[in-house]
């Protein structure tokens, strides 16, 4: 197989492939850099996949499953809107894994999360940024799918309420009234998570 | 500084604590190889509808395709475990390879990959009637009804598309670490859309890298600026945790 690796056309199989997949010549199909599409965004894709829940060992394929519906909907995309047209592709890939684990396992249980570390007047000027993050999944999953949306899109990607609505093609106020719903459910549920925690370290001591 | 004058109590600083916890969230830093891996899968797949006639199945091709690295891998892992045993026999008869560990070595990376894609998957059966299952962002969607493509890319046709995607060029530039672009990008959103709706969220991305550069002066005060607009904003709290 002859690598395009170096080629600015890198990655145009794909525009054949799509104008195969969509019954029409490939002369029609917009070309698309695919390469640079992919190094640009594969990136982020990635992370918001690992932010919306799906789990390490999926994550290097849900990204790519992203990727191909991207190579099939090249003649979709348009110029300045892949990253949105990317996110929304990985919401519903996302979406997809999240069944497929909710099947497989059930969400752990916050109440016996083992002390991880100690805690004092200021905890989290203790909490070391790894333990942090493990927490902060642990309280993502335990938000239903369609608030930790809205609640990553918002707080951990940055999106306003309006991009947020539109890329999950519902109304505004919907999209304002779940992320008040997330904020309220993560405030409640972090609040336990740290109590808990907090419980456990006396205990300990 | 006015963030800094709230006080926060413990449960909001612990909330916080685990909302920053993702700003470093760190990148794959396998894209080249995670490129590698897409692209021989396309090209196998583009090689297998070169040859098919009628209807074409993405999903098809990449089975053949994972069936194929499958035997390849079982092959090479088969080799790679005779060669193994044959060089313990003769140099390390008490440290035998296991087979099993030198099977799964070149198999697992791809076909794992593509044994995940099952029915209820994305990317499904193509028809030349009904080609689309997953619709795109509505961005592109609703606001770009099928204009004419040409070869050099065109400006978005809409205003809010363009402050998306102006946007969009932002975050991606701090997502890759790129703060001064995406400074400069969030200040070319200001010049372009004064009054832009997503000017809130280009002022967010603003003080996002001047923190990220180090420049919490600056940050501060264009917090603080941001808040004295946008008082009630969803983005507030955010602000004032990032320059607290």
């Amino acid at each position: 197989m002859v690598s395009q690796a170096g080629s600015p056309k890198a990655g145009l199989g794909l525009e054949q492939d799509a104008a195969l997949a969509a019954g029409a010549p490939s002369t029609a199909v917009q070309a698309l850099d695919l390469r640079a599409l992919f190094t640009k965004h594969y990136g982020s894709v990635w992370r918001l996949l690992r932010r919306l829940g799906v789990r390490s060992a999926q994550l290097d394929d849900a990204a790519q499953e992203v990727f191909w519906v991207a190579a099939r909907r090249a003649s979709d995309i348009q110029p300045g809107s892949e990253h949105s047209f990317l996110y929304g592709v990985a919401l519903r890939v996302a979406a997809q894994e999240a069944k497929k684990q909710r099947a497989a396992a059930p969400l752990a249980d916050l109440e016996a999360h083992p002390t991880i570390c100690d805690l004092g007047p200021s905890p989290e000027e203790q909490l070391a940024h790894c333990q942090a993050r493990e927490l902060l999944d642990e309280v993502l999953d335990a938000l239903s799918p369609e608030l930790r949306v809205v609640f990553v899109l918002c707080e951990l990607e940055g999106l306003a309420v309006r991009e947020i609505a539109a890329l999950q093609e519902i109304p505004v106020g919907t999209a304002s009234s779940r992320l008040r719903r997330a904020r309220d459910e993560f405030s409640a549920i972090s609040k336990r998570v740290r109590a808990t925690l907090a419980t456990q370290e006396r205990q300990r001591r | 500084m006015t963030a800094g004058e709230h006080e926060y109590s413990a449960d909001e600083r612990f909330e916080r604590l685990l909302i920053d916890s993702a700003q470093r969230d760190e990148l794959p830093n396998n894209v080249d190889v995670a490129w590698h891996k897409f692209d021989s899968a396309l090209k196998g797949v583009s090689l297998l509808a070169a040859g098919a006639d009628g209807a074409f199945s993405v999903r098809r091709a990449r089975r053949l395709l994972a069936a194929k690295w499958l035997a390849w891998g079982v092959l090479s892992g088969s080799a790679l475990t005779a060669i193994g045993l044959r060089f313990a026999h003769h140099r390390l008869p008490e440290a035998r390879p296991t087979p099993s560990a030198a099977l799964n070595v070149p198999a697992a990376p791809i076909s794992t990959s593509m044994a995940q894609v099952e029915p209820e998957a994305p990317v499904r059966e193509v028809r030349p009637t009904a080609p689309i299952e997953i619709k795109p962002a509505p961005h592109s969607a609703r606001r770009h009804k099928a204009p004419p493509r040409s070869e050099e890319p065109t400006p978005p046709s809409s205003t809010l598309a363009a402050q998306v995607a102006l946007l969009d060029s932002a975050r991606t530039a701090i997502a890759a670490g790129a703060f001064a672009e995406a400074l400069r990008l969030a200040d070319r959103y200001r010049a372009d859309f004064s009054d832009g709706e997503l000017a809130p969220e280009a002022e967010v991305v603003a003080i996002e890298a001047l923190v990220a550069r180090g420049a919490r002066a600056a940050a501060g005060d264009r917090a603080a600026r941001f808040l004295a607009r946008y008082p009630g904003d969803p983005h507030a709290a955010r602000v004032k945790w990032l320059v607290r």
